[in-house]
């Protein structure tokens, strides 16, 4: 009994329907704080932050650079982790929010790459350069990429579910790669700023709106990922009554077609 | 706290670093603000098909009911 009672937050999160109506009372306030943590963030780092020693005003780019790398590599758990689920538990939501995860994980990679690019010409001489850990990073936007088009690929929804999750779980690999690869190898990108063990090897000035735009992006990712299952959710349980009814009750079903409901009074009299 | 640049123009200009900084900015922000609001249109779109699914399978027959009463 108490077995079952204990598992059943983890079958009504797996619901889609649960999901729905539970992440509709958290997304306003979730987008205000996601907001307002990257704005004031971003005018702290561009602004006030004191300017490096050796780089200059370039170093700048770190506050939005650093936090898009760290979602972009926790955004491959999240998008691993989910089609993980998806195969043991075989829940429904779980492939939902995965499929979720590979086009916002693709978008941050990316973000981390452009930015990298254009914080590299002043500060290396070179936009790019096949350093371990850029390379690394492209191998992961293309890891993203082949979950996304996975999903095209196949007739049958199962079997793209079980592939793109297979796909997702074979490149977590590439993710210790990547983080140790400043270390393992020594060329041109610097050391992480910021280490697990220790200190942060920058001023707390510097560090400080660097650490609100990380919590920012974090809320940034949640609440994407949030928008993208709800809109994946309402597409593959169209035929469920309660999206039918939500339907019903969000487009002009009622207003675009008054011949309808005239016709069906006139019929009850 | 006080702002590292004397003026909004120095700012912008950043020591010359100004063009760096401020298009991986312009950009990033691009891409983020088009995360949010991607989903946000699909699920508008479903809606819309959704509903007109449910139009062409449900009220179609009340329509003909509708004329045939009215003939």
């Amino acid at each position: 009994m108490t077995a079952t009672r204990q598992w059943t937050w983890f079958h009504r999160l797996g619901s889609p329907r649960w999901f729905y109506q539970k992440t509709q009372r958290w997304l306003p306030w979730l987008a205000v704080i996601t907001f307002s943590l990257i704005a004031v963030g971003l005018v702290w780092g561009l602004a006030f932050a004191p300017q490096d020693a050796r780089q200059g005003n370039s170093f700048r780019i770190i506050y939005l650079h650093v936090p898009a790398s760290i979602l972009a590599l926790v955004g491959y758990y999240v998008m691993a982790i989910a089609g993980a689920v998806g195969l043991i538990w075989r829940i429904k939501l779980s492939y939902i929010v995965m499929h979720a995860a590979a086009p916002l994980g693709a978008a941050l990679t990316f973000v981390a790459l452009f930015t990298g690019a254009v914080w590299g010409k002043p500060t290396w001489g070179t936009y790019w350069v096949w350093d371990a850990r850029i390379t690394s990073m492209l191998i992961l936007l293309f890891l993203y990429l082949g979950v996304l088009i996975l999903r095209y690929a196949y007739n049958s929804i199962e079997a793209a579910n079980k592939t793109s999750a297979i796909l997702g779980l074979v490149g977590t690999v590439n993710i210790p790669i990547i983080y140790k690869s400043v270390d393992w190898w020594q060329t041109l990108h610097q050391p992480a700023t910021i280490k697990f063990t220790g200190a942060p090897s920058m001023h707390p000035s510097m560090f400080a709106p660097l650490l609100v735009m990380i919590i920012g992006f974090y809320c940034f990712y949640a609440l994407v990922l949030i928008l993208n299952t709800r809109a994946q959710v309402l597409e593959r349980e169209r035929k469920a009554s309660w999206v039918q009814d939500l339907v019903v009750a969000k487009s002009n079903l009622a207003r675009s077609n008054p011949e309808k409901s005239n016709s069906s009074e006139r019929n009850a009299s | 706290m006080t702002s590292q640049f004397a003026s909004f123009q120095e700012f912008l200009v950043m020591d010359g670093h100004g063009p760096y900084v401020w298009l991986a900015i312009i950009v990033s922000l691009i891409v983020m603000i088009g995360l949010v609001i991607s989903p946000l249109k699909q699920q508008r779109k479903a809606i819309d098909k959704i509903a007109q699914q449910m139009l062409a399978n449900q009220p179609n027959k009340e329509n003909k009911e509708a004329d045939a009463s009215d003939s």
